[in-house]
């Protein structure tokens, strides 16, 4: 008997003494004041808080995103004959991944199989076999290579975004999670994960410009339906717009919404002579639109009636920033420039090599400003060469993600490969895109289908109210069950504060993220795992009533109630473990908790507070019980 | 001290009684749920967006709505949310976060305000948000199911899951009538009501199998009875308890957190009910089936 007290009071001894260990690096943590952050080491504190509990971003806000690799797009790139029959069933499998919630690769499959489209006559360069079941295969392949080639590259453009700690993970086949701790400027992490990086080099096709525009006006002239004042409808469908349109779309029209009202609009008289190239405007940097009628001008542009009529060797692309310059009337109006280039460029990303984003030097052309200077490999070298020699004195668009950051006039050829790109807002954009740049493009293009962004006085409030609700419910239990049990209501006190100690440090063995469904899920195990004891101690009063001594009426309690308890702890384990498995972030936080608290309990709850009671019941007789 | 001593009611008496009480809940809670066309999905279902902000003066809803309607907020629904300083904006619509912030800027000009909070879901994510919660509750059952039949007997179990089918049914039709949004953490709530009803059941069979020998001479329906009083005073104390930390969760717990507590209230509610009134009742009835079919 009284070794048996002693193994056991060793034990729980041992439990407090890891506990403690465990919990130390969280409280050491969360109890620094700003000057002793200061002075610690950076190292230091990355090791305290990989040793403790994070607080969730509901807690601390930050940005939640989850992104989805544009499989389509992907299937689509690896094409290497891109015919209208592939196009179309691509597209028709996407739709319906899309609506019905359905496989693509078992649609693209389907449909390629029901029409009897040989799939390996499509992608020449993957090693399948011949029949059209192996070629999907393939693909599901460089799916899985793109999703881990993107998880890198994000990672890679994360880490010198200076985030502490972000969570980058896959999540299904083909997403991925982010977690930034900390993050409110959203619209510039947005940019930074979402910029596929395609850079380009293309000539302007001046030359051809006005064969175009003559041919567009030709036909707005007799086709009325596409023009017409549309800029409210193009306000209105910015919002919306899915997540997954294209990124680009957005920047011009969220700076349109916060002009004021302008006067200076191309008049109507010129626009019915000449409804397209009205709009354009010479401006000294070439030729612009005034920055209030570019969404007509856009929603012209995306009409595929248009569309069909601009050369496949050209196409229109916007400036990176707007440009202000005199009108006629001599005022000053922004203006967004627009090009018109060659759709085949000369140089792509793949040649660039080592971006870096400086201060253009003083006495050149982008002195003050924000560039990125970088180098190419010898074959972009070779092909740079060659291409500006035989191109002096006319203009090469610098297309970032179709967006043309400038158009330089050759003056010599570049023999070096060395190049200066200088057009951008600010000292941010330049280093995010040197930095994107030097991390690589993306595979395919990557879309946020969830996003949620959590101010940080919301996660103080959350932070308090969960402490607050903790503190009161725990006060109320413990009254509750002193006054209702006596001395065995203290005993049953000890126990709650043990196994919410127990819960901590599991927390903090298992690092684990405390959201405010986790904060819920302990308040909740304040409440559940007395019950182990109410269970116990009810058994023992009835075990008394009946005329047993305390010594058997403990005993026989804890034997008779221990099955009870294991029975009802499992079912709920098992919700628990349910809600853990399938379930994504926060409320996976929540059954984390509550499985954690409910295991403790166990112990708590029976082993611990049968071993007081033992040492209570072990050297004297004891008469009476206070329960 | 001592709130309840020794008892004997005749629990099994009221069966009549409580499944009428019970089919009316449910009744009214089907009828509102067809009424509205099924349960009220918040954006982590339907996919959307809300927007929490926070302003510095009491603002009226209706002048924000109208500011606020041009900037693609036309079709959106607007609502307090804790404080009148406070509001969600809630669209069906879904954009990248930080023009929805932009927008607003432009809309709420002259007033001071915080961005406190913006999530959005895309349409996709939220349908198969939806099917993976219906897997995740049906999955619970299942397990559950088989967990009792193998601890007990087959007839326990189908009166435990008819128990937590009916508190789940309950709840959900209560959040209807009172047309309260399911979200995701609601859908946390239900798995751990399904958990504590569970519990509570549980301890009432266990003690039902610890009496079945002792009375040989008694009919279940009596040895269920006398179970479900020997165990009454623990069930009362345990949903007290709980109930103390999940009111003190609804006041303190802010507002985000509300209707999970608010939820979690219900369900311990009808969950102590039907771990008394539902599942025992369901389980004698079920045995009577099984066993007088044997006996023919």
């Amino acid at each position: 008997m009284l070794r048996d007290i002693k193994y056991r009071f060793g034990l729980i001894i041992f439990a407090v003494i890891t506990s403690a260990y465990l919990i130390w690096p969280t409280y050491k943590l969360y109890s620094l004041n700003k000057d002793e952050v200061n002075s610690l080491q950076k190292e230091e504190i990355t090791k305290l808080k990989q040793q403790s509990i994070n607080l969730g971003l509901d807690l601390q806000g930050g940005m939640y995103i989850l992104l989805e690799i544009g499989v389509s797009n992907l299937v689509e790139k690896l094409a290497s004959k891109k015919t209208d029959e592939l196009i179309n069933i691509i597209d028709k499998a996407d739709s319906l991944n899309r609506t019905k919630n359905t496989d693509f690769f078992v649609e693209f499959l389907n449909l390629a199989n029901n029409q009897n489209l040989h799939l390996v006559r499509y992608y020449t360069k993957l090693r399948s076999e011949r029949n059209n079941e192996s070629v999907v295969s393939e693909l599901k392949l460089q799916r899985d290579n793109a999703i881990s080639s993107a998880l890198e590259i994000i990672r890679n453009r994360i880490d010198e975004f200076g985030v502490s700690e972000p969570t980058i993970q896959k999540f299904g086949s083909d997403r991925i999670i982010i977690e930034l701790a900390g993050v409110q400027d959203s619209d510039r992490a947005r940019q930074l994960i979402q910029r596929t990086a395609s850079l380009e080099f293309s000539l302007v096709l001046n030359e051809k410009l006005e064969f175009v525009l003559e041919r567009l006006d030709t036909f707005l002239l007799n086709d009325s339906t596409l023009t017409g004042n549309e800029s409210t409808i193009v306000l209105n469908k910015s919002m919306s717009e899915n997540i997954d349109e294209d990124a680009e779309d957005i920047f011009l029209e969220e700076d349109f919404i916060n002009l004021p009202a302008n006067n200076n609009l191309t008049s109507s008289e010129i626009l019915k002579e000449k409804p397209f190239s009205g709009y354009l405007k010479i401006i000294p940097q070439g030729i612009g639109v005034i920055l209030n009628e570019v969404p007509k001008v856009k929603n012209l542009l995306n009409s595929p009636k248009i569309k069909n009529l601009i050369p496949r060797d050209g196409e229109f692309l916007w400036g990176s920033s707007t440009e202000i310059a005199q009108n006629e009337m001599g005022s000053f109006i922004e203006y967004v420039p627009l090009f018109y280039v060659s759709s085949i460029p000369e140089i792509s990303g793949g040649m660039v090599r080592e971006p870096t984003a400086t201060m253009g030097s003083a006495g050149s052309d982008a002195s003050g400003q924000w560039v990125v200077n970088m180098s190419m490999s010898a074959e972009g070298t070779k092909k740079w060469s060659h291409f500006t020699g035989a191109n002096i004195n006319r203009q090469v668009a610098i297309v970032l993600d179709d967006r043309v950051y400038m158009a330089p006039v050759i003056r010599d050829k570049i023999p070096t490969g060395q190049t200066q790109v200088s057009g951008f807002a600010n000292v941010n954009e330049a280093k995010d895109i040197a930095n994107v740049l030097r991390a690589g493009e993306l595979p395919a293009p990557v879309k946020i289908v969830e996003e949620r962004t959590i101010g940080p006085s919301l996660g103080k409030d959350s932070i308090i109210s969960g402490t607050k609700s903790m503190l009161i419910g725990f006060v109320l239990v413990i009254l509750f069950m002193i006054i209702y049990y006596r001395s065995a209501g203290i005993l049953a006190t000890l126990a709650l504060i043990f196994n919410l100690t127990l819960v901590i440090a599991v927390l903090a063995a298992l690092k684990a993220t405390l959201t405010l469904p986790g904060i819920a899920g302990l308040i909740l195990t304040i409440g559940m795992s007395v019950d182990a004891n109410v269970i116990v101690f009810e058994r023992i009063r009835e075990e008394l009533r009946i005329g047993k001594t305390v010594k058997s009426a403990i005993d026989s309690g804890y034997e008779r109630a221990f099955i009870t308890i294991l029975d009802a702890n499992v079912t709920t384990l098992i919700a628990a473990f349910v809600l853990a498995w399938i379930g994504s972030g926060p409320i996976k936080g929540f059954a984390v908790t509550l499985c954690t608290g409910i295991i403790c309990s166990m112990f708590t709850a029976i082993f611990f507070t049968r071993t007081i009671f033992m040492i209570m019941t072990n050297n004297r007789k004891k008469q009476n019980l206070s329960i | 001290m001592q709130i309840i001593k020794k008892t004997s009611i005749n629990f099994i008496r009221f069966r009549l009684i409580a499944a009428i009480f019970s089919m009316v809940l449910i009744s009214c809670g089907i009828a509102s749920l067809i009424i509205n066309g099924g349960p009220r999905l918040s954006i982590d279902f339907t996919g959307g967006t809300i927007v929490q902000v926070q302003f510095k003066e009491t603002i009226s809803i209706p002048e924000v709505r109208k500011k606020i309607m041009e900037y693609g907020f036309s079709s959106a629904e607007i609502v307090e949310f804790g404080n009148p300083k406070e509001i969600i904006i809630k669209t069906q619509t879904t954009g990248p976060n930080s023009e929805i912030s932009k927008n607003l800027s432009s809309a709420l000009l002259n007033e001071e305000f915080l961005i406190r909070r913006i999530e959005s879901v895309g349409p996709k994510i939220g349908g198969e948000l939806q099917r993976d919660s219906l897997v995740a509750i049906g999955l619970a059952l299942m397990m559950i199911l088989l967990y009792i039949s193998f601890r007990f007997d087959a007839y326990y179990a189908i009166g435990s899951v008819v128990a937590l089918i009916h508190d789940i049914a309950i709840t959900l039709g209560i959040f209807s009538l009172l047309s309260y949004e399911i979200n995701l953490s609601i859908i946390a709530a239900f798995l751990t009501i399904v958990g504590y009803s569970l519990n509570d059941t549980i301890v009432v069979y266990d003690r039902i199998r610890e009496n079945v020998p002792k009375n040989l001479k008694k009919s279940l329906s009596e040895i269920v009875n006398i179970s479900i009083n020997e165990t009454l005073s623990r069930t009362l104390i345990t949903s007290i308890t709980t109930m103390m930390v999940v009111i003190t969760l609804y006041i303190f717990g802010g507002e985000v957190i509300g209707l999970f507590a608010y939820a979690l209230i219900v369900g311990v509610f009808i969950g102590t009910y039907s771990s008394i009134f539902v599942a025992s009742p369901i389980m004698l009835y079920f045995e009577d089936k099984l066993v007088n079919k044997i006996q023919k």
